[in-house]
């Protein structure tokens, strides 16, 4: 497994002339992973596709392995999913799988638009995630429409892969699913980003989902929505 | 990697299945109209002509935007090799199916569909739809191409076989001199050539992400 540390620096990013953040810097080696945190609109989705090369970023920098992504791609595999909205709904399932990994992923012959939700996305998810060997792994919102035994497998093929030394970026609107998963968080609100490592939120235990919401509610301030009495 | 583009651009069916197999039923048309009467080659290459244009119209930013070849672009591919694949996968049936008429044509002793100027409305219909609807919907170039064909007529108050030559099909047949047909090579050349710079430099956010 090729490993390739991924650095950002004083990232901005924005479309057309509206900015959605900037100032983003982490540096995340390989074998680690790092959870993009923040509410809907923030900027996770933006951000993992400048990460992946697919959007410039208007200021600052990404390197994966000291390259540019879109140079790096080439010499450190990596594995994106931004969600199965995504994928094209007129393929066949079985031959999605076989164009991504080369081999057997999902042996259903049905077009992927009439699969259900919770199966195009793990659908998609073991097509990216079955390429070996991977350097980096970028997903946008893997949790998602999975049950339990998807996300199971998810999050034990994600350790299993970060164990073998790949660098590892999630994002999530919810807590709980990146809790205790990840070696340091990156919370992006308001168009700012701020990077706790998890042994900062806290050192006895893992961090859980209760202590990454508060930690949120901390960082947002007095923002966040009312329950409607 | 220009195999993996291949593979991934013939799975994903750039070119529908149904407009594919009316193409093939055209051909097949064709080729027994060339059978009965070689001098109904011209007539037998248009639809083919008409058929490409649409098939070539293929549009490559907006599936993209939605996320469709996010597996090919992070795969290691560079970008201008995946256009070209892009553009090699939306031109080939149209350009086999011409291949066909062609070499039936000269089978049967005539060579209306091996000139110059056939092969000049080939490229043209192989090459400007194609660059076109690269930023736009699918089958915009073919939309656009019609709506000037239909201005064009009703301007200058012709019939439709008189402004024909706005259509590709006036080409056929034709025996052009050197200048015009470097001329038409430079068009679709151009064309090409900017959607690939255009697909290149192109940033691709999520329409679901902005």
């Amino acid at each position: 497994m090729t490993g390739c540390t991924l650095a950002a620096r004083d990232v901005a990013a924005g479309y057309a002339r509206r900015e959605v953040f900037r100032e983003v810097s982490f540096q995340l080696p390989e074998g680690q992973s790092l959870g993009v945190l923040g509410p809907s609109g923030a900027g996770k989705t933006t951000l993992l596709r400048v990460i992946s090369g697919l959007l410039k970023p208007c200021a600052g920098d990404v390197r994966i392995g000291g390259l540019a992504p879109r140079d790096a791609v080439r010499r450190c595999p990596i594995a994106y999913f931004a969600g199965e909205a995504t994928l094209p709904g007129s393929v066949r399932a079985g031959r999605w799988g076989e164009v991504g990994t080369a081999g057997l992923v999902i042996s259903e012959r049905r077009r992927i638009r009439t699969l259900s939700r919770g199966t195009r996305q793990l659908l998609g998810l073991r097509t990216v995630l079955g390429r070996h060997p991977l350097s980096l792994i970028v997903l946008d919102e893997p949790w998602e429409a999975l049950d339990q035994d998807g996300a199971r497998w998810l999050t034990a093929t994600l350790e299993n892969k970060r164990d073998r030394g790949a660098a590892v970026v999630l994002s999530s609107h919810r807590m709980h699913d990146l809790a205790g998963l990840c070696d340091a968080y990156l919370f992006l609100i308001a168009g700012r980003a701020r990077l706790v490592k998890a042994h900062d939120i806290t050192r006895v235990g893992p961090v859980t989902g209760a202590l990454l919401t508060d930690l949120f509610d901390k960082l947002r301030g007095a923002t966040s929505l009312r329950a409607v009495p | 990697m220009p195999g993996h583009a291949l593979r991934f651009f013939m799975v994903v069916a750039l070119v529908p299945r149904a407009l594919l197999a009316t193409i093939g039923a055209v051909c097949a048309a064709g080729c027994i109209a060339i059978a009965v009467n070689a001098n109904h080659a011209a007539a037998a290459v248009a639809p083919v002509l008409m058929l490409q244009i649409f098939a070539t119209s293929s549009g490559f930013i907006i599936p993209a935007r939605r996320g469709h070849y996010d597996l090919l672009l992070t795969c290691g591919a560079r970008r201008p090799t995946i256009a070209l694949v892009h553009w090699l996968v939306s031109f080939t049936p149209g350009v086999c199916a011409w291949g066909v008429l062609a070499a039936a044509e000269l089978t049967a002793g005539q060579d209306t569909l091996s000139t110059s100027g056939t092969m000049a409305a080939v490229f043209l219909v192989s090459t400007v739809p194609w660059a076109f609807t690269v930023p736009l919907p699918r089958l915009s170039g073919a939309i656009a191409w019609m709506l000037c064909f239909v201005i064009a007529t009703v301007v200058s108050g012709q019939t439709v076989s008189e402004t024909g030559s706005l259509l590709p099909w006036g080409l056929v047949g034709a025996r052009l001199n050197a200048i015009d047909a470097f001329l038409l090579f430079m068009v679709g050349t151009i064309g090409i050539g900017a959607a690939v710079v255009w697909i290149e430099r192109s940033n691709i956010p999520l329409e679901n992400g902005q």
